[in-house]
């Protein structure tokens, strides 16, 4: 689903990636960790799609990434830091909205049930403006998963939601990978990131310092790469 | 394309709509600007009478350029979610497009009764060219506000940047419409009608190739 | 192109010879009118430099391999032209003022040439506040047309509005004896060369400052950053 070959990514003199590769397979749900700086959020943003490496390839979906790909973008469902919302609207005409432009039938329909789901149900002629960080991060959420992606792009997704929205959010995710989806998720949330992958990464100073799959990775050695990659040169 | 764009629209609107975020400083900072030509060009309305194409066409520029820089910029986090979008970004151009013309449309209807009130201008020999010539000057500065903004979106300090730009740039479409309205308020309109092909001649090529070359700023 | 620079200097001092000497005094002009070869060759190359602009930003989008290369000497012939039409501007006002009696007068070509500054100053503006280096390409690249495309726009609408500039080349035929017209080409030429060879030195620069920035990051990087 996601073959990622050296990736580099250099942003002005700092180089962000230096040589990333792995594959991520139908079912399986990536948890990307790092210190800040170590380029997890460039590495997510390369994926969706929204810049281009400095070297490296990129294949999604067995074709290769190319930025003008339309058709690469309905498969991919992306979160970033900030929900993305737009403040002015309602909850349901955000995602009214998104469910025009991807094209998808009933959009009235899609747009309420996504809204039940992520429990905005009661605020769906609220506008955006007065939801709080979570609400808004849960709308964001919603949106992110209205168009079923194959591909989740995630980034710190537990930020700013309460216990229930995260519990809600790793629900939906493990149903989505269970479907026979992917996801990849960035995150600091060591717990339930732990619970809900099937493989971790650990990113140091823009390499992969860490790959194993959860299974096959005792707490212990887990303990040992975060330690290393938070430890040596990360930011003080 | 187009029903995305259509969709965008939808959207844009209804954000204006609800905000008024754009239409109503826009608005209020024109009516300032005549109020500001009666105290700098000290005189009365006689000595301001025969400057009046100049001031009006001054003063829908400065106050639409208010609303047309500020377009790309409400609600940028959000905007730039919708790029994750699959759609053609020639419809997020389309439908800022769009709504920079109906606004400045609207900002023009207000402002034009209001200036020739405060700076005593008569009616023009035509009221049908008149409206003509409002409408080609202020699509076509809406049209090049629209690619001028687009490509200073994602800048630092694009508040300031985009009048550099954009205020040169316009400048044909500026000598179009005031000696187009000076021949509308002068002894003979020899020249409106060149005048007028140049306006509808600029609105033509900045809507079409902005839209053309917008492809390319998808790539990156 | 090194010897690019070699062949700049006998140009000018050849050019400043014809120009200042070996040309007769226009009587009707006086003296004041000799900066005119210089004013000539300056404005002919700025709007070369302009052209050759377009053509390199047409091709940072239509091409593939390559855009790195392109795009500084886009940047750089942009900069070039912004110079040579900032002398253009500053040798007209000053025989202006001994001409007609005023620094600056509305005239179409000067007050064109005085809005393709803008336009071009917009265009450095516009890539320095792009921090992205594919985007800045890409984005100064479609600014680049569209201005490209406004120039001649300019031109007219200013021609319209007024007209009173001397004119060298008039639909019946030169209006400058033989004598001048060599002198003409041959600043133009030296003035052509120069930009050429001050083109390349620009866009070298950015290479090496690009390739500085490059060894940095990697220096950067071994250090543990």
């Amino acid at each position: 689903m996601l073959e990622a070959k050296d990736l580099r990514l250099q942003l002005g003199d700092r180089r962000v990636l230096r040589g990333v590769s792995f594959n991520l397979k139908p079912g399986r749900c990536l948890a990307l960790f790092g210190a800040n700086g170590a380029g997890k959020t460039s590495l997510l943003s390369l994926v969706a799609l929204q810049r281009v490496p400095t070297m490296g390839s990129l294949r999604l979906f067995g074709g290769e990434a190319a930025v003008d790909n339309l058709a690469l973008r309905r498969r991919l469902g992306y979160l970033g830091h900030e929900p993305g919302v737009f403040l002015g609207l309602t909850g349901y005409e955000n995602l009214l909205l998104y469910a025009r432009l991807y094209g998808l039938g009933d959009a009235k329909e899609r747009a309420l049930g996504e809204l039940r789901k992520v429990g905005l149900a009661p605020f769906r002629h609220t506008l955006v403006r007065s939801y709080s960080a979570g609400m808004r991060q849960r709308l964001g959420l919603a949106r992110t998963l209205m168009h079923r992606p194959e591909l989740l792009l995630l980034d710190e997704p537990h930020q700013s939601l309460d216990r229930r929205g995260q519990d809600l959010l790793d629900r939906l995710v493990t149903e989505h990978c269970r479907a026979g989806g992917a996801a990849l998720l960035a995150t600091h949330e060591t717990e339930r990131a732990l619970g809900l992958a099937t493989d971790i990464m650990v990113l140091s100073r823009g390499r992969v310092s860490y790959l194993a799959p959860v299974a096959e990775t005792p707490r212990a050695t887990f303990e040992e790469a975060m330690a290393e990659a938070l430890g040596g040169g990360g930011l003080c | 394309m187009l029903k995305a764009a259509v969709w965008l629209f939808w959207k844009d609107l209804s954000l204006e709509l609800r905000g008024r975020e754009l239409l109503l400083p826009a608005a209020v900072f024109g009516l300032i600007i005549a109020m500001l030509y009666g105290f700098a060009f000290d005189g009365g309305q006689q000595a301001l009478r025969p400057m009046f194409p100049g001031l009006l066409w001054l003063g829908i520029f400065f106050s639409s350029f208010l609303a047309v820089g500020r377009a790309f910029g409400v609600e940028a986090e959000a905007g730039q979610q919708l790029l994750m979008a699959p759609i053609d970004r020639g419809a997020i151009f389309l439908a800022k497009l769009a709504l920079n013309i109906l606004l400045t449309l609207i900002l023009t209807a207000v402002l034009t009764p209001a200036f020739a009130m405060l700076l005593g201008a008569p009616l023009p020999r035509s009221t049908g060219l008149f409206i003509w010539t409002l409408v080609l000057g202020v699509v076509g500065f809406a049209a090049a506000g629209s690619a001028m903004g687009a490509l200073t979106a994602q800048t630092r300090l694009r508040e300031l940047l985009l009048p550099a730009l954009l205020l040169p740039f316009t400048s044909p479409l500026l000598l179009g419409a005031v000696n187009a309205t000076a021949a509308l308020y002068g002894k003979s309109s020899a020249q409106l009608g060149s005048w007028l092909w140049l306006m509808a001649a600029f609105d033509g090529i900045f809507i079409l190739v902005p839209l053309l070359l917008f492809e390319y700023l998808t790539e990156v | 192109m090194r010897y690019l620079r070699w062949l700049s200097l006998p140009l000018w001092v050849v050019g400043l010879y014809l120009a200042l000497i070996w040309v007769p005094d226009v009587r009707a002009l006086g003296v004041s009118y000799r900066i005119f070869y210089i004013h000539l060759g300056m404005a002919w190359t700025a709007l070369l430099a302009m052209t050759a602009n377009f053509v390199l930003s047409l091709l940072v989008l239509v091409r593939r391999k390559g855009k790195e290369e392109t795009d500084r000497f886009a940047q750089a012939s942009a900069e070039i032209g912004i110079l040579m039409t900032t002398a253009t501007l500053a040798s007209g006002m000053l025989w202006a003022r001994v001409a007609w009696g005023a620094f600056w007068t509305w005239d179409p070509r000067l007050t064109t040439t005085a809005i393709m500054w803008f336009l071009y100053i917009g265009y450095l503006l516009l890539r320095q506040a792009m921090d992205d280096e594919t985007k800045r390409r890409v984005y100064s690249a479609v600014y680049a047309l569209i201005v490209f495309i406004d120039v001649p726009i300019v031109y007219l609408s200013v021609q319209w509005w007024r007209s009173i500039h001397p004119v060298v080349f008039t639909e019946s035929g030169m209006n400058i004896t033989p004598q001048m017209f060599i002198a003409v080409i041959v600043f133009f030429f030296a003035t052509l060369v120069l930009a050429l060879d001050l083109i390349y030195l620009r866009a070298f620069q950015d290479k090496v400052q690009q390739e500085l920035q490059k060894r940095r990051a990697r220096r950067l990087g071994r250090l543990g950053y």
